[in-house]
């Protein structure tokens, strides 16, 4: 990845936000609860209006 | 059959091994299931083809919406975000927001709601101007909003993934890779928030008694009004 993008805070926030997903996701073998949708939900949410406000998303 | 996109993800973003194509898909396998008269507690991944997914894929959002379309019709316009996106200063952010709005156009589109559709078409314009790539989606932004005003929604669908299909070739053709990467993950990450919100409130109802304050969509018949299902 180019340092430029490394540096990026939100390109940052999104790595973490895929790092929180992968689990969820493994994790479920072959079947996923409503509740696991529901924090995928939030946390896309959550990246979503830091890139729509570029403020902290609350 | 969907047709992901693949990224060339190599030194970029790592996405998951089962890959967000298999997310996506696992949060609509449990469609299928909410028509069934006694809907399960979870939602089975193994009947979908996304378990033969094995490239890390990115579903454009028509792709995604075009599956959307069995889900018959949820509340899209309470999905709609409201107001005007502000230009960013930094590229990056503007890429993603890009992607955020092409995908927030598929909502309005399945809202049917045409000044939404004609404002985030010029939306587009002006973050492709913003990273220079203007020119490439000027007639794809007029079609979307002569198509809205006749409100041919599959013409505007097309529009918008074109838009985002353009925007990307012109960004690659620049050499700006990455940023191309961020506009579908932009994308990507709007769609995905409206899809687990759907599916999510979709799920809750079918979990829920009908008595309860979440039986709007099992009145819409998407899920059965049958007997209580206990929560998880």
């Amino acid at each position: 990845m180019p340092s430029r993008l490394r540096r990026n805070t939100l390109v940052t926030e999104i790595r973490d936000l895929l790092r929180k997903i992968g689990p969820i996701v493994s994790d479920s073998g072959d079947h996923i609860t409503p509740d696991k949708v529901a924090t995928i939900h939030e946390l896309t949410k959550a990246v979503n209006r830091r890139i729509v406000s570029g403020g902290d998303g609350t | 059959m969907l047709h992901g996109k693949a990224l060339p993800c190599e030194g970029n973003f790592q996405f998951p091994a089962k890959g967000f194509f298999t997310v996506l898909l696992a949060l609509l396998a449990g469609l299928a299931p909410l028509h069934a008269d006694n809907p399960p507690k979870k939602i089975a991944l193994s009947d979908f083809p996304a378990a033969a997914v094995q490239e890390v894929v990115v579903p454009v959002p028509s792709e995604i919406f075009a599956v959307l379309d069995k889900l018959g019709n949820p509340n899209w316009k309470a999905q709609l975000r409201e107001g005007k996106v502000r230009t960013p200063e930094d590229r990056v952010r503007t890429a993603l927001l890009l992607g955020n709005v092409i995908a927030e156009g598929f909502v309005a589109v399945e809202a049917e709601d045409a000044e939404r559709v004609k404002e985030l078409g010029r939306q587009v314009l002006t973050l492709a101007e913003a990273i220079n790539v203007r020119k490439s989606v000027i007639a794809r932004s007029k079609s979307i909003t002569d198509k809205a005003e006749q409100r041919d929604w599959r013409g505007v669908r097309v529009e918008f993934d074109g838009a985002l299909q353009d925007v990307r070739g012109a960004m690659d053709e620049l050499n700006d890779h990455d940023l191309s990467q961020l506009v579908s993950l932009g994308g990507w990450l709007r769609g995905t928030e409206v899809l687990t919100n759907i599916v999510g409130r979709m799920a809750l109802s079918c979990f829920t008694s009908p008595s309860s304050s979440t039986t709007s969509i099992a009145a819409s018949g998407r899920c059965p009004a049958a007997s209580a299902v206990t929560p998880l």
